[in-house]
């Protein structure tokens, strides 16, 4: 239970919407696709081996790390755990992604247009440390008179949902490519809360020793998939069906562009899972509204009347600070996510076999400045990118990045991928220097699959 | 292929097929425990003199009682939790006669779950306070309390009082309940 609890609260800090820096725009590889569906595709056909097509994980910490509670160092663990809720802050998370493609396939319709579908699962989460909560469950209100403890810190969101996608590379011409690549989204697990307000506060009172005060509170805690009827689903099951189609329907919708400004200069950009799930299968919502103040139990010595002044309490938070759960249907939006990419080619110029029997020329060397964002419940998250690009043969790819974002300043990360025949294997590893030592690590994060690709 | 390079990329699979990690033990987390302290205001009332006196000035009733559900122990979280409970009482007795008080802890047959708090606040004290400090280990059946009652009494004889007097005699109290949980 508590190692539950621990990793609930580890969670409970996290994230959407892995930024993968290295696979944008690399090797030619299929998976770019699905970062750009404007990027363009040099192959005939594709086909990703079914689940390990594209296998991703990234899980993340802004200011947190696990040797910060589970070194072996003999200190008391409680004290550690002091420690970190004073070091965190509201705006401090945790994030989780992984993402599975069960299936990705594609194929040349013509020239100029390249077809491309498939299926994956996703995972993501991310909540954000609700100090105040924190506090006051650790500490509580006897120490901090005065102190407004705010209910709106409580904001986290988790997702399991299956993506049917199919897309659409097309050139425009010689120097412009655009893609589209629509999705529809079976949520299987959902749950977010956002947009909370309130106060707790514990005063010296006037009629009373002290006065505490409930102020505006209004906490709105949705979900699908989770409970029914006030039990929570555990039967598999019921979990895979709903993750086929059966579950919550939503729409998306990606596009994307690369631009060739000239023979070495490129710029490239997409807009992805704009789009959204209405939930109305196995909802279970939790709100609670409004204000009540409580100064203690209000004597009146009046032989005439019989009072409960308990119940009377009781009743008066009902009605001024009344909760309830609802089964009412609501609409998440995906996490949107903008990527945009600068890249100038340099060096040896090679020729790549390319579908329609001709051969295409590429260079050996490439650099340049990639920019992701994804909207998170608090503000967009914005990760800058360097990156250096090198084949060393037309098999050969390999890719380096350095990305600055709210984790780290000093994210190096590599990619590599080869070509064996028609066999496609790729690999990116994210945060390199933090492999050294992974229990001090704020943010790992891996890509890895294998593809058949034909041209 | 650059010789650099390969070794580059050799360096690379090797951190990342034989990354390190500092020993950590995370059997640490049965050792978590939280130990809030949570304070609330209790009960607190006002008398005047015509809770004792009729309209001619005679003591009819020199003690009242009222009494109180108190609900909380019935949260299994308090109630399994609590190891210790400070009761702050303050009372302000304007009145030109002492005042007593007797707070009693009942559990649901009635029976006292503590030792009747006696408390007496001298004629114009303005500034009584008590301090009751109940630790659970000695007062088990303090948990079980399901009701509260206090009695307060007029002292019989004294200064004489006027029924319309618009003294007052107050008294505010609030508990500090001391929480250790392993979850």
């Amino acid at each position: 239970m508590k190692k539950i609890l621990i990793f609930i609260i580890f969670i409970s800090f996290i994230s959407f919407s892995q930024n993968k820096q290295v696979l944008y725009d690399f090797a030619g590889l299929p998976q770019t696709l699905m970062l750009n569906p404007g990027a363009e595709a040099n192959f005939k056909y594709h086909a990703g081996i079914p689940l390990a097509s594209g296998i991703s994980a990234d899980i993340g910490s802004s200011n947190v790390v696990l040797s910060d509670l589970f070194l072996n160092d003999n200190i008391d663990f409680n004290d550690k755990i002091s420690t970190v809720i004073n070091q965190l802050s509201e705006r401090d998370h945790i994030k989780m992604n992984a993402q599975i493609e069960v299936l990705n396939a594609g194929f040349r319709l013509n020239d100029k247009t390249y077809l491309s579908f498939g299926f994956y699962e996703e995972f993501d989460a991310i909540a954000y440390f609700p100090k105040d909560i924190a506090i006051l469950l650790n500490e509580g209100n006897a120490a901090y008179l005065n102190r407004s403890f705010s209910l709106s810190q409580l904001v986290f969101k988790l997702d399991l949902i299956g993506v049917l996608h199919a897309g659409i590379s097309r050139q425009i011409n010689e120097n412009f490519n655009v893609g589209a690549r629509f999705k529809i989204y079976s949520g299987t697990l959902n749950a977010r809360t956002n947009n909370n307000s309130g106060t707790f506060t514990t005063v010296l009172g006037e009629n009373n020793i002290y006065t505490h005060y409930f102020n505006n509170v209004d906490v709105n805690i949705e979900s699908s998939g989770i409970y029914d009827n006030g039990e929570s689903i555990e039967d598999a099951s019921s979990i895979i069906t709903n993750t086929f189609l059966g579950g919550n329907l939503g729409l998306g919708l990606d596009v994307g562009f690369t631009y060739i400004i000239s023979k070495q200069l490129e710029i490239s950009g997409s807009i992805l899972d704009v789009g959204f799930i209405s939930h109305s299968n196995v909802i279970n919502n939790y709100r609670a509204k409004g204000s009540f103040t409580f100064e203690g139990i209000n004597l009146q010595y009046d032989p005439t009347t019989s009072t409960d002044y308990w119940e009377e309490i009781d009743e008066a938070f009902e009605a001024q600070l009344p909760d309830e759960e609802n089964a009412e249907s609501y609409i998440s939006w995906r996490p949107t996510k903008i990527n945009g990419a600068l890249k100038y080619s340099f060096g040896e110029r090679r020729s790549r076999y390319c579908y329609d029997s001709t051969y295409k020329d590429f260079y050996s060397n490439s650099f340049g400045l990639q920019l992701f964002t994804v909207f998170r419940p608090l503000s967009p998250q914005v990760a800058l990118t360097g990156f250096y690009e090198r084949a060393f043969s037309k098999k050969l790819f390999t890719k380096f990045t350095y990305t600055v974002d709210e984790y780290s300043l000093h994210n190096i990360s590599a990619g590599l991928s080869a070509q064996l025949g028609p066999v496609n294997i790729y690999g990116t590893v994210g945060n390199l220097t933090e492999y050294l030592n992974l229990a001090a690590a704020k943010n790992i994060s891996f890509q890895i699959g294998f593809n058949l690709i034909f041209n | 292929m650059n010789s650099i390079f390969k070794k580059l990329i050799l360096g690379l699979l090797l951190i990342s097929f034989f990354s390190c990690s500092e020993e950590l033990n995370f059997e640490q987390a049965d050792d978590l425990e939280i130990s809030p302290i949570y304070t609330s205001s209790l009960v607190y009332f006002t008398v005047l003199p015509n809770n004792f006196f009729d309209d001619t000035g005679v003591l009819t009733n020199n003690s009242i009682t009222d009494s109180t559900v108190f609900r909380a122990f019935e949260n299994s979280f308090f109630r399994n939790n609590i190891f210790l409970l400070d009761l702050n009482v303050e009372c302000k007795n304007e009145f030109s006669r002492a005042i007593s008080i007797d707070l009693e802890f009942l559990d649901a047959n009635n029976n006292q779950t503590y030792p009747t708090i006696e408390l007496d606040i001298a004629a114009g004290d303005l500034d009584f306070e008590h301090l009751e400090t109940i630790l659970i280990a000695n007062n088990p059946a303090f948990v079980n309390t399901l009701q509260v009652r206090i009695t307060t009494e007029i002292e019989a004889t004294g200064a004489p009082i006027n029924s319309s007097d618009t003294t007052e005699f107050e008294l505010k109290s609030a508990v500090t309940a001391y929480i250790n949980s392993d979850i």
